[in-house]
């Protein structure tokens, strides 16, 4: 075994603004073969897979990074092989990773140059926490059309505040909403604009927490719901509940038990400067409920990808020919 | 290349046409579909090529030519194509999709008689790997062609440097052949739609249509022969019939009630038929076993273009959980998406039909807004009736795919 | 190679053996765009963002037209150039256009047609068109059914195709409409009238013989006159034989229906589908704009076939944007309804366009309003600007705060402003730059000339109104005098009633049509109001409220009667008559105008008094009337008015005689009675001298006259006319008396008899200057 620290050589990646999670992690694993020194494709794969899992430990939201790991060590499961010489093989892999990762940052322009054709001009467009792909979309829209742009603040995190001024920055109107206020704003908007974690086999959609019920307002008041994809984000997965995604634990959504009074509050950490124990600060609130919820694919109009505007159905399409047979 | 004068005829013909159809003089898909297959027989006729690129890029452009010329008629399509940005602008819109699509599966049939052709003869060039193609286009084993050596192929050589000829004088008659069916289908596509219509319609059951199709009309009529049963027509006013006749040379179409001239010809065939105005739709639905529509374009995500009206009628058919079934021809479907977007795809007549010219003192206070189509959105539709097969809307998307070739989805 | 090539065109031509021709007389012969088409014909100016000549070959080609003669006059070598250039050159566009570059010579449609005839152009039935037509009427129907009668009847040399349109449609221009009267069987055309604005037509008269011949006849002033005519190829030969006939309606349409010798039949044919319409004035511009965008003209609609080419999006609420992603829209701006944009213009912030097309390459400053306008290419509007109801020509500069008021066409590369304000239906154009090519003159040489006359008259206090930096000449508001005398539409008030940026609502002509006794067949064309408000408005501009003053009269739009022959007297023999004075007053006019020799004018006159059935003494009433009309008043009197009255004798005096009959007496009755109620009464003795001297009436003749009790006024009612008469009849006494003496002077001289000697000699010397020139007549005028 390398001592390679597959985790760090993530972390250091991901400095990197432009490179997503899937991307970051694709790029590890090519370090990682660079590393190593396995001798047979065998011994390959399973030591990237044994890197992958631990990404996947390691990472507190690891949905769109198992993707990029998934497609990496499939592809090079699939790779034919006919020279004998390994080493060349491994030079080659490498090679293929890096180059996947140089085209996949053009996806983004790709997706938002389709995107583009849906957005008529002067329209109202509602967005969800902070997207990259979808930033690049509305950026790309601006140059061209009248858009207004609606974001919903996207709590815990925030980063709608984080869309919100950085659309400002180049002069698009911008509002931003609160999360319980999208049902009081759908009507103004014309459609819904939302980036991904990861789309899965079914055709859902895998994103910040909110999307879901944006999407299902959005259905109700009959407006399209768009997501936006690049294809690294195709994740096998065919969850059926909110309760199947990796990231869902126990600990998500438990109901505090009520403490009888009096007892002392052992559990609760040492914080000296406590005072209410009843008080439920943010932080906490933010423990106790999901980071990204599951949108069923009969919620969302289209997924925009590098590949195509797709229905949800299209996307399995993909997944069946990369994974199955 | 190809001689002068060659070029010169073809672009006289498909300049021809290009002028019809923007003039409305061609009317109707089926029209449209034919014409455009007419042209392309004698682009390819006439065609010289030494190899399939070539002769591609020759139909492509006069695709693309006879598409642009409809300027409605150029839409985006769902397949992401490396087109510079500056093309990329928005363009949609609806005439006759059916040109693009007859030119798209003219296409798709060269290439496969081409890979016929050229099984064996030709090595298959090493394949090329890369993460992305792996991811577009599925598990590369799939790709890998089985050798078959059949020596009884005549050699097809490409780029022939001796006789350029060569190429497109073995390939030609097969192509001709490969358009010919396309033609057969075009010609044939009524009764093979029509042909399972005893299956859709039961003795005693009472239909509901709209307007005039002629898909529709050959459905019901093919269906009157097993059965007895009722028609409901909903005269669409003040809608188009493309009724084509030929005079001068020209296809003409008239703009009359096509409910009417669907009720007449229907009732004159011997099929119980009531013409009802558009207004009672909603209030006959509850009565009415299935709604059967016709199509002006598929699209692809399962929706589609139809006579305006059909949009009221599959609301009210949904209100009532009545089944709405979709007769079209496939030539009909159509690699698009977005075009329910645009206000304008929706192809606007001039409004003499609902507000006379000679009341002139209305003219010029209200403005009158008189659409070809409506588009339905595909939960709103049951099944699709094609000389395909019958599909649920979701699978549209599957028939397209294997009807055309994804590169031609942008012409 | 070659040999299959034309597979596609034979199939295109079908079974039709015959190509079918049009001819598109290019030019307007007149000047209702000016100063818009002073470096440019009309037939390019850019409507919707084509040049109109592009949507006149659109319209034809959608009926099936193969072959086009386009007929160019003035910028002839700019259409040519400019067909050369554009797509229907190329190959593949189906049609082939020739462009024909006619004489300077050309003044009318009439030389234009007698043209075609020289030149043989035409082999078959052709259409004949306008270049400023937009339609999507199917004429090639129009051209079966006018084949199918010339099957059975070979006189039916044409057809016109009418719209039926409403009286009150935005389209139907109210200055310039006509009264049809078609049989409502076989839709034979059995009558046609003009009907203009100023003077308002208040009569058109219809012959009897139409209304006893015809048992159904409908009488129709609510049809748009569409221009398109299915022409056999006999037309063009007409006009060669009637040299006379100008205008394709007014003269020969008039013309053809009302002679008796010709025996030609004229049809019409009511469009019931399809849209048509001229652009002939820039009212018409205007709705026809509006038409376009409202899709009338479909498929001749912006997003679908734009004759230039040009890709638009269509928008909700008929709004046309550029396709090609070139326009920029601020977001601020608002684009109302109806509008078309062109690529790559601009648009500002907080800008407002409603009801306006905007060429290419324009440039809308932020917070202007553009009202019912319609820009051309290149042309840039500065912030805070208004432009309402007006043309602006292409590569205009309209520079910040400016207002443009209604009814304004500003010409090509025009430069206006800051501030500048410009009143309701100015006209303005740019001052030539000096040195400008010579050959570009010669050319435009009486274009030229106007213009440079009335750069020559600009005021310095309307320069102040421009801004600084104005490089523009205003041309005058009211008509230049010579233009007074323009017959029929061209009369500078009929324009009026044509020009952008009067009210639509206009219901200035309406019609009546009263069935009551003897004036049975009266046509009466009300116009209260309209006209006189219209002046209002037009005298104090500030009456923004002018079509408050539209008074609305109920109007039938579809005037359709069936007249059953027991309520018809017929047409009273007053109604032909006038109608018939004042056909021959047209005739004389142009013969006046266009110098005829007095044989052929004679020629004319009698064809109409064989075509009107009225007694000679009519002819004679309006050749006297008309003679003396055309003699001048000049101020003071004098020897130059005698000068002034001995030219028109002399030139025309010999017509009177000509005209079938010598009736010298009745010559001086009539001049008499001409003279009793017009302004010219004081030239009386003076044109009956000149009359004597051409030798047209005799002494005998005068005397008789004289002698006439009807002369002296006997039967008439006492007031003005009566009073004229006898003025007239005492200054024929004094004559005659002066003639008597002189005789009797000349006898005396030879026979020496001396008896008041003093007297007679200069009763002598009168006589001499009598017979050798009227200087005396001044005298004579006094004895009154």
């Amino acid at each position: 075994m390398s001592d390679f620290e597959i985790f760090e050589t993530y972390q250091r990646l991901l400095k990197n603004e432009e490179l997503s999670t899937p991307l970051a992690a694709i790029l590890a694993l090519t370090e990682m073969i660079e590393q190593s020194r396995a001798g047979t494709m065998f011994e390959l794969v399973k030591e990237l897979k044994d890197g992958a899992e631990e990404l996947n430990l390691k990472s507190p939201n690891p949905i769109s990074l198992n993707a990029g790991c998934e497609l990496f060590i499939e592809f090079i499961t699939l790779f034919p092989h006919p020279s004998a010489n390994f080493s060349e093989l491994k030079t080659e892999l490498i090679r293929q990773g890096q180059q996947y990762v140089v085209e996949a940052l053009t996806y983004r322009k790709k997706i938002a140059e389709l995107a583009f054709d849906f957005i008529k001009d002067d329209s109202v467009i509602l967005t969800h926490s902070y997207s990259r792909v979808v930033m690049q979309t509305l950026l790309m829209a601006h140059r061209r059309k009248r858009i207004s742009v609606f974001v919903t603040e996207a709590r815990p995190r925030g980063l709608g505040i984080k869309t919100a001024e950085k659309l400002r920055a180049v002069g698009i109107p911008c509002s931003v909403v609160l999360d319980s206020a999208v049902a009081y704003a759908i009507d103004k908007v014309d459609f819904v604009l939302v980036g991904s974690e990861a789309v899965v086999e079914s055709g859902g959609l895998i994103n910040a927490v909110g999307s879901n019920q944006i999407a299902i307002i959005a259905k109700a008041a009959n407006k399209p719901f768009y997501a936006l994809a690049e294809s690294y984000k195709f994740h096998r997965l065919f969850p059926l509940s909110q309760y199947d995604l990796p990231s869902h634990n126990p600990k998500l959504l438990s109901f505090t038990q009520p403490r009888p009074p009096g007892m002392s509050l052992k559990t609760q950490s040492n914080n000296a400067s406590e005072v209410n124990p009843h008080q439920i600060n943010q932080e906490q609130i933010a423990q106790n409920n999901p980071d990204v919820d599951y949108t069923r694919p009969d919620l969302i109009s289209l997924v925009f990808s590098d590949v195509g505007s797709l229905t949800p159905e299209g996307v399995s399409q993909y997944l069946v020919g990369m994974f199955a047979g | 290349m190809a001689s002068d004068p060659q070029m010169l005829a073809n672009q006289r013909i498909v300049e021809d046409l290009a002028s019809r159809l923007r003039r409305r003089q061609v009317v109707g898909s089926r029209q449209a579909a034919l014409e455009t297959l007419l042209v392309l027989r004698q682009v390819v006729s006439r065609a010289r090529f030494s190899n399939v690129d070539q002769l591609v890029d020759v139909i492509r452009s006069v695709g693309r030519r006879l598409v642009d010329a409809q300027p409605k008629g150029r839409a985006h399509s769902f397949l992401y194509e490396y087109a510079d940005f500056n093309h990329g602008s928005f363009i949609t819109g609806t005439s006759e999709h059916s040109v693009g699509n007859t030119v798209r599966k003219v296409l798709h049939h060269i290439r496969e008689e081409y890979h016929t052709a050229t099984e064996g003869s030709t090595p298959a060039p090493a394949p090329t790997f890369s993460i992305a193609k792996f991811v577009s286009q599925g598990q590369p084993r799939k790709q890998q062609t089985v050798q078959k050596n059949d020596a009884a192929k005549v050699p097809l050589k490409e780029n022939d440097p001796d006789d350029p000829d060569s190429f497109a004088r073995t390939l030609k008659p097969v192509l001709m052949e490969a358009i010919q069916d396309v033609f057969d289908e075009l010609e044939t596509v009524y009764d093979n739609i029509s042909k399972n219509a005893k299956d859709h319609i039961h003795s005693d059951e009472i239909i509901l249509t709209l307007g005039k199709s002629k898909t529709v009309e050959s459905f019901l009529k093919a269906a009157a022969h097993h059965r007895n049963y009722t028609v409901i027509v909903a005269e669409t006013a003040p809608s188009f019939v493309f009724s084509s006749f030929h005079d001068h040379g020209l296809t003409r179409h008239f703009t009359r009630y096509g409910g009417r001239e669907m009720a007449k010809s229907l009732s004159s065939a011997g099929i119980s038929t009531f013409l009802v105005p558009d207004s009672s739709i909603y209030a006959l639905m509850s009565r009415v076993n299935k709604v059967i529509l016709g199509a002006h374009a598929i699209l692809a995500n399962g929706g589609m273009f139809a006579t305006s009206g059909a949009l009221l009628a599959a609301t009210a058919a949904r209100a009532y959980s009545t089944p709405v079934v979709v007769c079209a021809g496939q030539f009909k479907l159509t690699p698009l998406w977005n075009l329910y977007h645009e206000y304008g795809a929706l192809d606007f007549g001039d409004p003499s039909s609902v507000l006379g010219f000679e009341e002139g003192d209305l003219v010029d206070k209200v403005d009158v807004v008189n659409p070809y189509y409506d588009y339905v959105q595909p939960e709103l539709l049951d099944a699709f009736i094609t000389n395909y097969g019958d599909h649920p809307p979701s699978s549209i998307y599957r028939l397209l795919k294997e009807t055309y070739d994804d590169e031609d989805n942008e012409l | 190679m070659a040999p299959k090539s034309s597979a596609g065109k034979e199939k295109l031509l079908g079974d039709e053996d015959e190509v079918l021709q049009a001819v598109i007389l290019a030019d307007s012969f007149n000047k209702r765009f000016r100063p818009l088409t002073t470096r440019k014909p009309r037939c390019l100016l850019p409507i919707c963002n084509a040049p109109l000549l592009d949507w006149t070959f659109e319209s034809l080609a959608l009926a099936g037209v193969q072959e086009i003669f386009v007929i160019c006059r003035s910028h002839a070598e700019q259409v040519k150039s400019t067909i050369a250039e554009s797509r229907w050159s190329k190959p593949g566009s189906g049609i082939k256009i020739m462009p024909i570059m006619t004489a300077k010579e050309t003044f009318s449609p009439g030389d234009a047609m007698r043209d075609i005839y020289t030149r043989g152009l035409v082999t078959g039935d052709f259409v004949l068109v306008m270049g400023d037509l937009v339609s999507n009427v199917k004429i090639n129907e129009v051209v079966k059914a006018h084949k199918e009668r010339r099957k059975t009847n070979k006189d039916a040399i044409m057809t016109m195709v009418v719209k039926e349109s409403g009286s009150r449609h935005r389209t139907r221009p109210t200055g310039n409409s006509s009264v049809f009267v078609i049989d409502s069987e076989t839709s034979e055309c059995l009558h046609y009238e003009p009907v203009m604005g100023y003077p308002p037509t208040k009569v058109a008269g219809i012959p009897r013989e139409i209304l006893a011949e015809h048992p159904e006849v409908e009488i129709r002033n609510d049809l748009i006159d569409c221009s398109i005519d299915i022409c056999s190829v006999e037309v063009p030969s007409l006009f060669q034989d009637n040299f006379d006939y100008l205008d394709i309606r007014r003269d020969f349409v008039h013309g053809v229906l009302t002679s008796d010798l010709l025996m030609k039949n004229i049809y019409c044919y009511v469009a019931k589908e399809g849209y048509a319409a001229r652009v002939q004035d820039t009212k018409s511009y205007q709705s026809i704009s509006k038409d376009i965008l409202s899709r009338w003209t479909f498929p001749l609609v912006p997003d679908n076939n734009h004759p230039a080419g040009d890709v638009y999006e269509h928008r909700r609420g008929n709004k046309y944007i550029a396709k090609d992603g070139s326009v920029v829209l601020a977001r601020t701006s608002r684009i109302g309804n109806n509008c078309l944009i062109g690529p790559s213009t601009q648009v500002s912030e907080d800008v407002q366009i409603t009801s306006s097309v905007i060429g290419r390459n324009c440039v809308i400053g932020s917070g202007s309003i553009i009202d019912n306008s319609y820009i051309f290419d290149g042309t840039i509007i500065g912030a805070g600007c208004v432009v309402e109801h007006s043309i602006v020509g292409a590569g205009v500069e309209i520079r910040e705060n400016s207002r443009v008021g209604k009814g304004c066409l500003v010409g090509d590369g025009v430069v206006i402003g800051p501030e500048a304000v410009l009143e309701r239906f100015e006209k303005l154009s740019k001052k030539r730059e000096t040195g400008d090519d010579g050959e570009q003159e010669d050319e435009e040489e009486d274009v030229d000339s106007e213009e440079e006359e009335i750069e020559a008259n600009q005021e310095d206090s309307i320069k102040a109104q421009l801004g600084s930096d104005c490089n523009a000449i205003v041309w005058p508001r009211e008509a230049p005098d010579e233009d007074e005398d323009e017959e029929g539409v061209e009369n500078y008030k009929n324009q009026r009633f044509l020009r952008l940026g009067l009210a639509f609502s206009t219901p200035s002509t309406s019609f009546f049509f009263c069935a009551t006794g003897d004036d049975a067949s009266d046509l009466e064309f009300t116009d209260e109001g309209s006209l006189s408000s219209d002046e209002d408005s037009d005298s104090s501009d500030e009456d923004s409220d002018s079509d408050a003053n539209f008074t609305t009269l109920p109007t039938s739009s579809a005037t359709s009667l069936t007249l059953e022959n027991s309520t018809i007297v017929a047409a009273s023999d007053a109604v032909a008559e006038s109608e018939f004075r004042a056909e021959v007053e047209q005739s004389l006019e142009r013969a006046f105008a266009e110098g005829h020799s007095v044989d052929n004018a004679a020629v004319e006159l009698k064809t109409l008094r064989m075509a009107s059935n009225v007694p000679l003494s009519r002819v004679r009433e309006s050749v006297v009337s008309a003679i003396v009309e055309k003699i001048q008043i000049v101020e003071g009197g004098g020897v130059p008015q005698r000068q002034e009255i001995a030219k028109v004798i002399n030139r025309w005096g010999p017509l009177i005689d000509k005209i079938g009959g010598v009736d010298a007496v009745e010559t001086v009755s009539i001049l008499q009675t001409h003279c009793a109620t017009s302004e010219r009464l004081p030239l009386f003795a003076q044109i009956l001298v000149a009359l004597y001297q051409a030798d047209i009436v005799e002494e005998v003749d005068m005397r008789r006259w004289h002698a006439l009790p009807s002369s002296k006024g006997a039967g008439e009612e006492p007031g003005p006319r009566r009073d004229g008469m006898k003025k007239c009849w005492d200054v024929g006494a004094a004559l005659l008396e002066q003639l008597s003496q002189q005789e009797s002077d000349s006898d005396e001289d030879s026979e020496g008899d001396d008896d008041d000697g003093d007297d007679d000699e200069e009763e002598e010397d009168e006589e001499e200057e009598l017979r050798r020139g009227p200087r005396r007549i001044e005298q004579l005028s006094i004895i009154k």
